[in-house]
């Protein structure tokens, strides 16, 4: 489980741990089910106006068993990507804690990520909101930037309430300065 | 009227069409199942999410296969 493998400091809260928003999910979900029902679709067409295969002198009743057969195929490797999509959605997230924020994320299928980043370290928090659903349901990227060179910068597309995250680590990022300044010792 | 099982391509008879197109989805799930199954155990943060997804995706997709593995032998 994630949490063995990040290994959180014996007094390390976790303020909050965020996915992307469920706008994003639906739909990505929703084309994946479109395509699961297509063709469904396609024999429901066929049921409803059987002179359309008349012209192919084509008759399906010799074929069901054809037909279940690419129709099950069709529907293992649309169920796969939902899963995908669904693996995508729930594995990649940012843990928030009172000391670091940690970012899982999926490069490739193969590949995932985590990184972490001190909060002593931030420098820089932007979010944007870009576009009218966005706006409206509130969601947006958040990109954060890090002492150090470019590559240590994270950012993130799709977040519910950038505005209410950014919030959070700001005053997460305060309370750690303040902390550090306060015992130094823990720094090391 | 058109019989669809008659054609044949690359020379090979329809039968094994159909095998080949089920030894390749079988290859693409195992693969798939695989990568899945250690994702879900490594990086999720709770047990119970990853019991109920792995459980969902096995009682979806396993039956469908099934029907795939048994239709693919009794279509001539």
């Amino acid at each position: 489980m994630l949490f063995e493998k990040i290994q959180l400091d014996a007094e390390e809260v976790v303020l909050k741990t965020v996915r992307k928003h469920w706008f994003i999910i639906v739909t990505e979900l929703f084309g994946v089910f479109s395509m699961f029902l297509f063709p469904f679709f396609i024999l429901f067409i066929v049921a409803i106006f059987p002179n359309l295969l008349d012209s192919l002198n084509l008759n399906l009743a010799h074929y069901t068993a054809l037909i279940s057969f690419a129709i099950a195929g069709w529907s293992i490797l649309t169920l796969m990507s939902g899963f995908m999509i669904w693996t995508h959605y729930y594995l990649d997230h940012w843990i928030i804690t009172d000391r670091r924020i940690i970012l899982v994320d999926q490069v490739a299928f193969f590949n995932r990520n985590v990184s972490m980043f001190r909060l002593e370290r931030l420098q820089d928090i932007k979010f944007s909101i870009d576009g009218v659903i966005p706006t409206f349901l509130n969601f947006g990227s958040l990109k954060a930037e890090t002492a150090g060179n470019s590559e240590s910068n994270f950012s993130s597309t799709g977040l519910p309430d950038p505005r209410g995250l950014q919030a959070i680590i700001q005053k997460a990022m305060d309370d750690r300065i303040s902390a550090i300044h306060m015992h130094p010792e823990e720094l090391i | 009227m058109i019989d669809i099982t008659q054609f044949q391509s690359l020379g090979l008879p329809f039968h094994s069409i159909i095998l080949l197109v089920l030894y390749f989805i079988i290859g693409i799930y195992a693969i798939f199942t695989a990568i899945l199954y250690y994702h879900w155990n490594e990086y999720a943060s709770y047990k119970k999410v990853t019991t109920y997804t792995l459980g969902l995706y096995f009682t979806t997709t396993l039956p469908l296969l099934i029907i795939m593995t048994i239709l693919a032998f009794t279509i001539n």
